[in-house]
Parts: structure tokens; C-alpha cells; sequence
């Protein structure tokens, strides 16, 4: 399984399971969405990612229980996303 | 706990532009309290409204209202406590998050508005809201603003006092959790559309330039530099052209001539004009010394604040301060304390854990030097030599780290993990920036100068009676054996008790070499906290600590004092 923290600089993934947290989901990183991982901060610092014009930064070890499919080259349009659900990206 | 009177709660996740809202919606008297039991700070204050005057209680911004944490706890009572309403705000940007929070707060089945904020934003990033469909759905009365313009503020007033008034209340959704995420992206989808191809902005590149490694790391090298160089510049420059020849020029000529008009010399003309002459030294020392530097320093700070660029500066440096156990944002609260230690302590409040707490607390009283410290030591030392003063502020950085890594080892609690949001960059709004900036003066002048006049004036009775020089006399082994200071340098040493400022203005008018500016320097930098500071400290977390960091500190700023002296003089300075 694909981790969060397992994406490359700059690639775009969808979340497919999330750990139930108290504020991982009101930032947006709920199943369905679509994330960019922006830059990995130095000395083990955390994640910086993008949900939904939303900048976030996640600690490496709360992003690896953070399941997502990488293999979406581009942005998932939202509009794709509520038609199809989670089988977005080939 | 019961509201004692009508109260209405402002609420809302963090970053929505509560405050701004609530600073429209209050007048003057706003107080500031800790909830019961918990170190969340709430503020209160009254709205006038058509058909009467109503309290209104800015509730601590929560993403949810899940009380798994203080601030979600006190939120949760709050709305527990009787109020006669909710104001909930929600973000026109961060739509669903905001949303998800209205569905929690609709739950209580009180008598509920919407207002909707940060709309330029939304309308920035080409996002189109159905406000009226949404009304609809939600069943409540919603009002559109943009907090910052004071766009939407009166229709709030008058929304609220209607709400108050029918006291209606709305029905009660009864939803799990993934139903209510569920319930909140289909309201999204139907009431909020994004125009078609929207590029992100300018700003939104910019925002994310200066949170990656690169070119963020060297950018916030650029970025402190610059505030290093505006605090020092322009603090120079207000002294050199505005204040020094408005006080020495004008101010104190005066007061000496109507002083040696009224009374006769000796004693108690020396008290007020003479050499610690409280009416000469005393206003000099807090309004050309420091002033200068306490205005550039708040008004970098205060833009720094407002433009969501101290986050970005918070995430960069939290894999170095997960080193020494901190976490990024705890450079929050130490970046205060380099204006002044008690509102930096107290920002601590916002931080994750008690170890966490204790340790920036403690750094701020060693080795952070408040603004008025730093003004003195720019007056100081930047005339004899700018290297004497880096010098100053590398030891400082350097013992935080040494300072960080032990109490790391000593105090038990792990680092919790680093989960936040980066705010947006923005640009500040100069109406806003200069109220921030006259607020700190104003509190600068209250809290800082008034108490130095004071206490320069107690210095200026102590000197002129002797006692001082018997002070002096006692612990003269330590000031001229071990720091090499003058002896008049125990002085500054006892009044430093009462401000941190005064261990070293007073060497300013001595005859000393660099080294000894240097060593003075030092030893004020780790020397007491001033004795406000001292207090906080121990009403946050009791007098034993308060104690420990009296001691420490002496102990430590002689020990390190008298180790450059000596290290000095043997290199040959
Ligand atoms: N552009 C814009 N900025 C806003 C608006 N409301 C608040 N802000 C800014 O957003 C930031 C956060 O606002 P603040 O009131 O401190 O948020 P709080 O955390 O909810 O209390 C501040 O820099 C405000 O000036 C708005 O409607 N439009």
C-alpha cells in the first residue's frame, strides 16, 4: 500500500484512508480527495501538502497512516472525483 | 457554568477572521480571562444592538467541537452554558471545513446565524457562492462579510438582534460523522462553484515558495536579516534625528532650568537633575534608549504577524526544533519574547504540551533579551563595535541551543506530532498594521517606561544616599575581580532586579573598554528577568519555578560574565 509520504516532490495522489484524527479531516485529508505533495521540510520536518487550495504541514509519521494512490499524474477534478468516487486515477 | 446575563458566542475555526469580526461587533471595554481550570484564553466583551446591549464571548476557534483538547472543552461548555445564541462564522474559502463545524454547533439547538467570511478571498480564487440556496438549506438567517473591510458588519447586528428576539431554534440534525462529511462536500458541491481554469494567484505561489526548503530556507535567512537590520536602522535613525534632539535639545533643558528654578541645590535636586537624576535619566533613558527600538521592532513583528509569514518560518525550523524537543511553532512565543518576555510566556498557552511550555518559558527569561534590553544594547555596543553585538546575539542562540538539549534530557513528555495548517500569505492592511503597532506602544509606555521611571527614580534616592555605594563596596570582589567591571557597576547590577534594561544602560555613561561593554553586556543578557516577568512565571507555574529561575539566572549570567572577561583578557582585548 501507497503512503503519503512514500510521493515524490511535486507529485498528486488521492487519499484513500485517513486514520480517524482530530483534525486531519477538517483540513481536508478525507477519502476521495486530492493532495500535492508541495516539499518535505529538512531534518525529518514535516510534509508540506495541499488539499484543496489548502496548505498543510503533517509530520512524516502521521503521513505514513495516510493511505493514497499515486498514480495520478495531474490534479483530480472535483467534479470527477463526486461522479466516479475513489476510482480515479489509472 | 451558567451565563450570568444575555450572552451570544462568536464562533468559528481558527484563521476565519473571528477576532476582526468581533473587534467591528464590540466597543471598548473588552476583557481578556482564562476559561476555569484550563489555560484557554476567552474574550468578552458587549455589542450594542437595536432593542438593547448584549454580552458577546469570542469562544477559542476549534476545527471541531470533538473536546478532545482544552480549547474544543471550553467551546463544548460554552455552548452548554445557556447562551442565547451563536454567531458561527464560516470560511468562504475553506468552505467544507468551516461547514463541518456549523452541522457540530446547529446540534445544540440554539438560536443559530451564519455569517460567512472572507468572501474576497473566495471571489480571489474564482469561487461563486449560492448564498441564498444555502440560507435555505440551512435553515438559518446567513450573512455574507468580508471581516477585514468591515463589509457585512451592520447586517450582522441586526441579524443577531432579530435571532435574539424570536429565539428560534433550529432542527436538529442527527448525523454520525461520516454523514455529516457526507452532508458538508454535497452542500459544497451544490452552493460552491470554482469558475472553470483558475490559475492560482500570484500570492498562492508566493505562499508556497516560502514554505518549501527551497527557496524557503534562504528566503527566511533574507527575512531575518532584514528585520535584524530595520530594528537596528531604523531604531537608529528615530533616536539620531527624531528623539535624542527633541529630549536633549528641548525636553530636558527645560526640565533642569524649571528643577534649578524651584529648588535650591543639593540633595533633592540632585535626586530629580543630578547624576541618576530621576527627571533626566529617567525619561531619557526609556523614550531615546529604547523607545526607538521598541517601535521598529513592533512594527516588523506586527507585519510579520499579519501576513501569515511566521507559520511558514514555524514549519521550516520544526525538524531543527524537534531536536532540542520543541516543536516549529514554539518559535511563535520566542519571537514575542524579543519584545517583551510576559506576552511571550503567555503565547506559550498556545502550545501543545506542558514540557513544552516549561522549556520555551525558561528560555525566554535566559537567553532571549526583550526589545528594551536590546535597544540598550544596541546603544551600547553598535557605536564600539556592530561585532560585539552579533557577538552578543550568537551567544544567546547558542546557550538556547545548550539550554534546549538539557532540559530536553531532564523534563519527561514526548513531542507531539506536528499537524497544522499554513495560513495564507497575505498582504497587511495598513489600517490594521498601525492599530496593532500604537496598541503595543501605548502598552510599551505603560508597562515598560512607566515602571523604569520608577525605578531609576528608587536608583536616583539609593545613589544619592549612599547606600548604593555601600551596595557596591560589598559585592565589589565579584564586579572588579571576577567581571573586571568598574566598581559603579555594581549599580546597574541591583537595579537590572527591577528592569532588565537597567543592568546595562548605566555603563553607557562609565568609562569602559569593549570588553567590558561585551562582558557588561553578557552578564545583562542572562541576568534576572526583570521582575514582572519573574511574577509571570510563577502565577503560571508556581513559585517554585519562580525561584529556581531567580537563582539560576544570577548564577549563570556572573558565571558566563566573568568567563568572556577572563577568556578576554588573556586573549588580549
Ligand atoms: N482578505 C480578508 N482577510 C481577512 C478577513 N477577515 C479576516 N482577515 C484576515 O485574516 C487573518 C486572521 O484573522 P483573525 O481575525 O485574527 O482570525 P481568527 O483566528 O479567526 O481570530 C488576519 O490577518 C485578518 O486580517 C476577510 O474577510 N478578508
Amino acid at each position: 500500500m501507497q503512503k503519503l509520504n512514500d510521493l515524490r516532490v511535486g507529485q498528486y495522489a488521492q487519499v484513500l484512508e485517513t486514520p480517524s484524527h482530530r483534525i486531519l479531516q477538517p483540513l481536508g485529508l478525507r477519502e476521495g480527495k486530492s493532495v500535492r505533495l508541495h516539499a518535505k521540510s529538512p531534518l525529518g520536518g514535516p510534509l508540506i501538502l495541499e488539499v484543496d487550495g489548502r496548505l498543510l504541514a503533517v509530520a512524516r509519521r502521521a503521513a505514513s497512516d495516510i493511505v493514497v494512490n499515486g498514480r495520478c499524474t495531474r490534479e483530480v477534478p472535483a467534479a470527477d472525483l463526486a461522479l466516479n468516487g475513489a476510482s480515479q486515477c489509472r | 457554568m451558567k451565563f450570568q446575563q444575555q450572552t451570544l458566542l462568536l464562533m468559528g475555526p481558527p484563521n476565519v477572521g473571528k477576532s476582526a469580526i468581533f473587534n467591528h461587533l464590540t466597543g471598548m471595554n473588552v476583557s481578556v480571562a482564562n476559561y476555569i481550570g484550563t489555560t484557554v484564553e476567552f474574550t468578552e466583551g458587549t455589542m450594542a444592538m437595536p432593542g438593547g446591549r448584549t454580552a458577546l464571548v469570542d469562544v477559542p476557534g476549534t476545527y471541531t467541537l470533538a473536546a478532545t483538547n482544552d480549547a474544543e472543552k471550553v467551546a463544548v461548555d460554552m455552548l452548554e452554558s445557556g447562551p442565547a445564541g451563536v454567531i458561527c462564522v464560516i470560511d468562504a474559502v475553506n468552505f467544507e471545513s468551516s461547514l463541518y463545524l456549523l452541522l457540530q454547533v446547529l446540534e445544540y439547538q440554539l438560536p443559530t446565524m451564519v455569517v460567512v467570511n472572507r468572501w474576497d478571498l473566495a471571489q480571489q480564487k474564482g469561487y461563486e457562492l449560492d448564498f441564498g440556496g444555502l440560507e435555505k438549506e440551512l435553515g438559518i438567517p446567513l450573512v455574507p462579510s468580508i471581516a477585514v473591510a468591515g463589509q457585512g458588519i451592520p447586517e450582522i447586528i441586526e441579524t443577531a438582534a432579530r435571532m435574539v428576539s424570536s429565539a428560534r431554534t433550529p432542527s436538529k440534525p442527527v448525523l454520525d460523522d461520516e454523514e455529516r462529511w457526507a452532508k458538508v462536500e454535497s452542500m459544497a458541491r451544490d452552493y460552491r462553484r470554482q469558475k472553470a481554469d483558475m490559475k492560482s494567484t500570484r500570492r498562492e505561489q508566493l505562499g508556497v515558495m516560502m514554505v518549501k526548503p527551497w527557496p524557503g530556507l534562504p528566503l527566511a535567512l533574507l527575512v531575518l536579516t532584514v528585520v535584524f537590520a530595520f530594528v537596528v536602522g531604523v531604531g537608529m535613525g528615530l533616536r539620531q534625528y527624531l528623539l535624542l534632539p527633541a529630549f536633549r535639545g528641548v525636553m530636558i533643558p527645560l526640565i533642569e532650568t524649571a528643577v534649578e528654578a524651584v529648588i535650591p541645590p543639593g540633595m533633592v535636586q540632585r535626586i530629580l537633575i543630578g547624576e541618576y537624576g530621576f527627571l533626566i535619566k529617567g525619561i531619557e533613558w526609556p523614550f531615546t534608549l529604547v523607545l526607538p527600538y521598541v517601535a521598529s521592532f513592533y512594527f516588523v513583528l506586527s507585519f510579520l504577524e499579519d501576513s501569515g509569514y511566521l507559520p511558514r518560518m514555524a514549519v521550516l525550523v520544526d525538524g531543527l526544533m524537534n531536536r532540542i524537543g520543541l516543536q516549529g511553532p514554539s518559535i511563535i512565543p520566542l519571537l514575542l519574547g524579543y519584545g517583551c518576555g510576559i506576552p511571550g510566556i503567555l503565547a506559550t498557552r498556545a502550545l501543545s504540551s506542558r514540557k513544552e511550555r516549561i522549556m520555551v518559558s525558561v528560555l525566554i527569561c535566559t537567553a532571549v533579551p526583550c526589545i528594551s534590553q536590546t535597544g540598550a544594547f544596541i546603544s551600547l555596543l553598535a557605536a564600539h563595535s556592530i561585532g560585539a553585538l552579533l557577538g552578543v546575539f550568537f551567544v544567546s542562540i547558542l546557550a538556547m541551543a545548550a539550554a534546549g538539549l538539557i532540559m530536553d534530557r531532564f523534563l519527561r513528555g514526548s513531542i507531539p506530532l506536528t499537524i497544522m495548517e499554513v495560513p495564507e500569505l497575505l498582504m497587511p492592511r495598513a489600517d490594521v498594521l498601525s492599530k496593532k503597532v500604537l496598541m503595543r506602544l501605548r502598552s510599551y509606555i505603560h508597562n515598560g517606561a512607566l515602571p523604569m521611571i520608577a525605578a531609576v527614580g528608587l536608583a536616583s534616592v539609593l545613589y544619592e544616599s549612599g547606600l548604593m555605594a555601600a551596595w557596591g563596596r560589598a559585592i565589589s570582589p565579584v564586579v572588579t575581580g571576577w567581571l573586571n567591571l568598574p566598581e559603579e557597576a555594581a549599580v546597574p547590577l541591583a537595579l537590572g532586579i527591577l528592569r532588565r534594561e537597567l543592568t546595562v544602560l548605566p555603563l553607557i555613561d562609565m568609562d569602559v573598554t569593549t570588553l567590558q561593554l561585551f562582558t557588561g553586556a553578557l552578564v545583562a543578557l542572562f541576568y534576572v528577568p526583570c521582575i514582572a516577568m519573574v511574577g509571570t512565571i510563577s502565577r503560571e507555574y508556581g513559585l517554585k519555578l519562580g525561584v529556581g529561575i531567580l537563582v539560576g539566572t544570577t548564577v549563570l549570567a556572573l558565571f558566563i560574565g566573568g568567563l568572556a572577561s577572563q577568556t578576554g583578557l588573556i586573549l588580549g582585548f
